[in-house]
């Protein structure tokens, strides 16, 4: 390579200066063309054995270069060359057309986007058009597109042509989605901007594609006359549609899996299934559980649904919401649905389960405000009286029913319901539950204020409240619950807290719930304080953890162990009557065979080892069987040398996914436990929300043969059980309490079975009044008698015989019991109550927290009694010691 | 007569106008015809065409042109070390400069003819 002068180096420079524009505009590289003259002029110099190039050397061999044809012609000037360019050199971009396109192609879109991300004004009103962060940058594109082509059409010097191109073509695609997501508002925007100088926000879509295919008409010109690049439109349209493919594919995933998984070949439906389990969306899953068919104004989502079947009905998608995660879709906080369109088209706004007997979903701004709970247990007698005040709170635009499944504690039965109405407490009429639920639909139609409870299953009862006021209003209602103790020992009884399996409300996240308990013997729980007051008054006191609410809490009760007899007298209904109760053992033979099943759904795996465990400390002398309600019933089968091991580590084991009906399950494990006497089934399970297709099969069984296998039921977490509910009646049914983890719950059975321990019952029944205390018997409360009622009405109900359920209504009128022949409801005024022919209680007869007139009677009788025992003898003895003085 | 008119076709500069429209796309014609053989290097092209007799052009317009058809992609270059001098740049026609070169030497063809036929024929069928 020859070297330069420094002359040389700057005369060449000088030269290409000058000639630069001029290139430029000839549609040629001026950075080439310099290149290339420049080899030539050292090519030139080699051939001349120059030693180097001088400046003259440059100025000769551009003299030369330059050396032009004869003048009179445009080609003269050099590197204007003899052709044209293709095109005519571009203009630079007039000033007015900048402003306008700043103002309404870069200024606009970018208020826009600042407003809906500030306010959110679209998302609340018509849809949300951001639904992800992805969507705001890619609006963000927009006049981010528009701005860097003004700056490319002004500045000469700064032209990365082909990435331009595709910027703007990126634009164009997210303008021309947005401007069809707003075409129905289009035409009003227009009219609101013409009539009214509003309503140019939602025509951004519409102005911004606009202007960005006027700069690309300029940026393409610009880009083919000076650089000559061109990038065809559909390919950067193309891309934009793929990236809005691409965020648009969880609905549409979730859409395709929806209609797979509801085909009617078992097939599709489990490849719908998988496809959800594996890669659906829960948001989506969750959000077409609200909403059927939610209005959309997303042209990808639009035409998805085009191409899919016919929409599916909610509760189709809510049963795959199910299947797909194996938890209720009410059991979840409601999604987003601003997120696929705004007030005016959410469904969930409505809420259609309005004084239905389902608790259905979730309502926004519906919370659970205050929780009280106010307790007394007689420990002697092994009952208790709870009362659970419920304070509602509605922070929606629209009055809200609150709905709810409570589960009771083991035996529990409502006793007592009352509604505060402006201030005043207003308490509940008893009386079949069709009279008392048409009652309540009627007064809720009139928009008034009523409250009902119904029974909905063994220990379950179904809490409606209506209206919650709109706007931050509350609504306070209590619910009264007489219970009977479980029995752990003939020393130890339990006392299960009600507890929220199903509600269409949230708890409020301050939310504190009070409990008091009052008793007359010791009593102990986790997290709360227990206090001796006085002789034989103890207190446990403090807050519940707001989960407690929903997964229960008991409290031990400490109980004298010779206590087993109790009695109060029948003050209602049949005169010259009293109850009494017994305490005692119960003989349970181990069960030659026993059937387990497992609930195979997802929620199950964290139990896994629970259930296993259970599974190697059944009866050696019981034959184990055990079947997986999963998809499909699933028998292991035991091996090796220890069967029961081999069971337990294939729970253990075992996948578990999705929610499963364990319908058909039960019913394999009924026929296999029937095949023999002493047979007994174990179902350890979730929650189960769904309708099983095995009920009535099921209750089939257990109807047609009463002394069939026992079903013991036990559910790990809390949540609906629809089985169980529809199990209401069976006598073989019984529900092992979830109240302290599995390995305890069933020890009492366990251990009863090994012959370890006792396993204790309470007798209630109706005697003869002797005017006087049983003897060994302790006085008990009214509740006593409202226990051995519940019982009574429940045997007398299964009966089909009309007189039989007449006096079992009787009963549960007279007892003021919510039982599954009755229910309670609270209506406004005594108008109300005549027209449904009801009659509220005398609140003089409701059980309270202070005891009753007639425990108060029966302590005063038994004091007398015990003041006469312990005097009399002492009288006898003085007077016959004065006899004998005398005589 | 002749010669008078030469003359004053000289003096107004008419010919040389003329030649100027003619140079129009002729010079391209003949880059890409001179690129059909095969690569030239460029500086070697370049001395080709402006020896041309008839073409009276200069280096300093070829080199533009060169650019020019590469940006629209009808050439393509490579650059090759020298021992001598500097990396020398070949040419080569690319797929689409081939089509374009036979589009056109079809055209000048055509003309051609029928400029001679007016020539012989004055037009007349």
């Amino acid at each position: 390579m020859k070297p330069w002068s420094d002359a040389a180096e700057q005369e060449f420079a000088r030269y290409c200066d000058r000639r630069r524009t001029a290139l430029l505009a000839s549609g040629a590289d001026p950075d080439e063309v310099f290149a290339d003259w420049r080899s030539h002029i050292v090519e030139e110099a080699v051939r001349n054995k120059a030693d180097a190039v001088a400046e003259e050397d440059v100025r000769r061999l551009m003299a030369r270069l330059e050396a032009d044809p004869p003048a009179g012609s445009e080609a003269r000037t050099f590197g204007s060359a003899a052709l044209p360019p293709p095109d005519p050199a571009p203009r630079l971009l007039p000033i007015p057309a900048v402003v306008v396109f700043a103002l309404f192609g870069v200024a606009l879109p970018l208020i826009t986007l600042l407003v809906e991300s500030l306010t959110g004004l679209c998302a609340s009103l018509l849809f949300d058009p951001m639904p992800t962060l992805a969507h705001g940058v890619l609006i963000a594109l927009v006049p981010l597109a528009n701005l860097l082509a003004l700056v490319a059409l002004r500045q000469r010097a700064w032209r990365p042509w082909r990435a331009m191109l595709w910027l703007n073509g990126l634009a164009l695609g997210v303008t021309l989605y947005y401007t069809l997501h707003f075409s129905a508002f289009t035409p009003f925007a227009v009219i609101g901007v013409l009539y009214l100088g509003l309503g140019l926000l939602p025509l951004s879509p519409l102005i911004s594609l606009i202007c960005a295919l006027l700069l690309r008409r300029s940026l393409g010109r610009a880009a083919r006359a000076t650089a000559a690049v061109s990038v065809p439109v559909w390919r950067p349209l193309l891309a934009a549609f793929l990236v809005l493919l691409l965020l648009a594919l969880p609905t549409i995933i979730a859409m395709t899996g929806l209609n797979l998984a509801a085909s009617e070949d078992a097939h599709t439906r489990a490849r719908g299934l998988r496809l959800l389990r594996t890669v659906g969306s829960r948001e989506e899953l969750l959000r077409a559980s609200y909403v059927q068919r939610p209005v959309t104004f997303d042209p990808i989502v639009w035409l998805g649904r085009q191409l899919a079947a016919e929409p599916l009905p909610l509760e189709k998608i809510r049963e795959i919401y199910y299947r797909v995660t194996g938890q209720p879709f009410n059991a979840v906080r409601p999604p987003n649905l601003r997120g696929r369109g705004g007030a005016l088209f959410n469904a969930d706004e409505w809420d259609f389960a309005q004084s239905g007997d389902q608790v259905a979903a979730r309502l926004r701004g519906l919370t659970l405000a205050q929780s009280r709970l106010d307790g007394r247990v007689e420990a002697e007698a092994g009952l208790a009286y709870l009362e659970w005040t419920l304070v509602f709170q509605n922070a929606a635009a629209v009055q809200r029913e609150a709905r709810a499944q409570i589960l009771l504690p083991p035996g529990g039965v409502v006793s007592r319901l009352t509604l505060w109405i402006n201030g005043e407490e207003r308490e509940a009429a008893f009386s079949g539950r069709g009279q008392v639920r048409q009652a309540y639909q009627s007064v809720v139609q009139r928009r008034r204020d009523p409250v009902l409870v119904t029974t909905c299953g063994p220990d379950r009862i179904l809490l409606q409240c209506f209206p919650v006021p709109p706007n931050g209003g509350t609504m306070k209602t209590r619910v009264g619950i007489t219970v009977p103790l479980a029995l752990l020992s003939s020393a130890d009884g339990l006392l299960a807290l009600p507890r929220l399996i199903e509600a269409n409300f949230g708890l409020d996240p301050e939310l504190k719930p009070a409990i008091w308990v009052e008793s007359d013997r010791e009593m102990v729980a986790t997290g709360l304080r227990g206090e001796r007051v006085a002789e034989r008054q103890f207190t446990l006191r403090g807050d519940l953890t707001p989960a407690a609410l929903d997964q229960g809490q008991c409290c031990t009760v400490r109980r004298p162990a010779q206590a087993t007899r109790a009695w109060c007298r029948l003050e209602r209904g049949e005169p010259g009557q009293q109850v009494l109760q017994t305490i005692r053992a119960v003989p349970t033979p181990p069960p030659a065979r026993i059937v387990v099943v497992m609930d195979g759904s997802r929620r199950m795996a964290a139990h896994a080892r629970e259930t296993a465990a259970l599974v190697r400390r059944l009866p050696a002398a019981a034959a184990v069987d055990l079947f997986i309600a999963a998809d499909e019933v699933v028998r292991l089968g035991p091996s090796g040398a220890d069967p029961r091991e081999s069971l337990a580590r294939q729970v253990e084991n075992f996948n578990c996914a999705g929610g499963c009906d364990n319908g058909a399950a039960l019913l394999a494990a009924w026929d296999e436990a029937a095949a023999q006497p002493g047979g007994v089934v174990l179902w350890l399970h979730d929650t189960q929300p769904l309708e099983s297709k095995s009920t009535e099969a099921l209750r089939q069984r257990w109807e047609r043969r009463p002394n069939g296998p026992a079903l013991y039921g036990y559910q790990f977490d809390s949540g609906p059980d629809r089985l169980t509910e529809k199990l209401e009646g069976v006598a073989a049914f019984h529900a092992v309490a979830a109240l302290r983890g599995a390995d305890l719950d069933w020890t009492t059975l366990l251990d009863a079975w090994a012959g370890r321990a006792p396993w204790l019952a309470c007798e209630r029944r109706l005697t003869p009044d002797t005017n006087g205390a049983p003897s060994d018997a302790l006085a008990a409360s009214l509740h006593l008698a409202r226990l051995w009622a519940a019982d009574e009405i429940l045997r007398l109900a299964g009966t089909r015989n009309t007189d039989v359920r007449a006096k079992a209504m009787g009963l549960a009128c007279t007892w003021q019991l919510v039982t599954p022949l009755s229910g309670a409801v609270v209506l406004e005024n005594e108008e109300q109550y005549r027209q449904a022919n009801l009659k509220p209680v005398d609140p003089d007869s409701t059980p309270d927290m202070v005891p009753e007139p007639g425990t108060l009677a029966l302590l005063g009788l038994s004091g007398g009694l015990l003041l006469l025992a312990y005097a009399l003898p002492r009288w006898f003895r003085h007077a016959r010691h004065r006899c004998s003085v005398r005589g | 007569m002749r010669y008078k008119i030469a003359r004053l076709m000289e003096s107004t500069g008419y010919f040389e106008n003329w030649m100027v429209q003619l140079r129009r796309g002729w010079l391209e014609l003949c880059v890409l015809n001179a690129l059909a053989a095969g690569e030239r290097y460029g500086y070697d092209l370049v001395q080709t065409l402006a020896a041309m007799p008839g073409l009276n052009i200069t280096e300093g317009t070829i080199y533009p042109l060169l650019s020019r058809l590469r940006m629209q992609g009808l050439v393509a270059t490579r650059l090759e070390e020298s021992p001598e001098g500097p990396a020398r740049k070949y040419y080569t026609l690319t797929p689409p400069g081939r089509k374009a070169l036979a589009l056109m030497n079809d055209h000048v063809e055509l003309l051609v003819r029928q400029t001679r036929r007016l020539r012989t024929e004055g037009g007349s069928r």
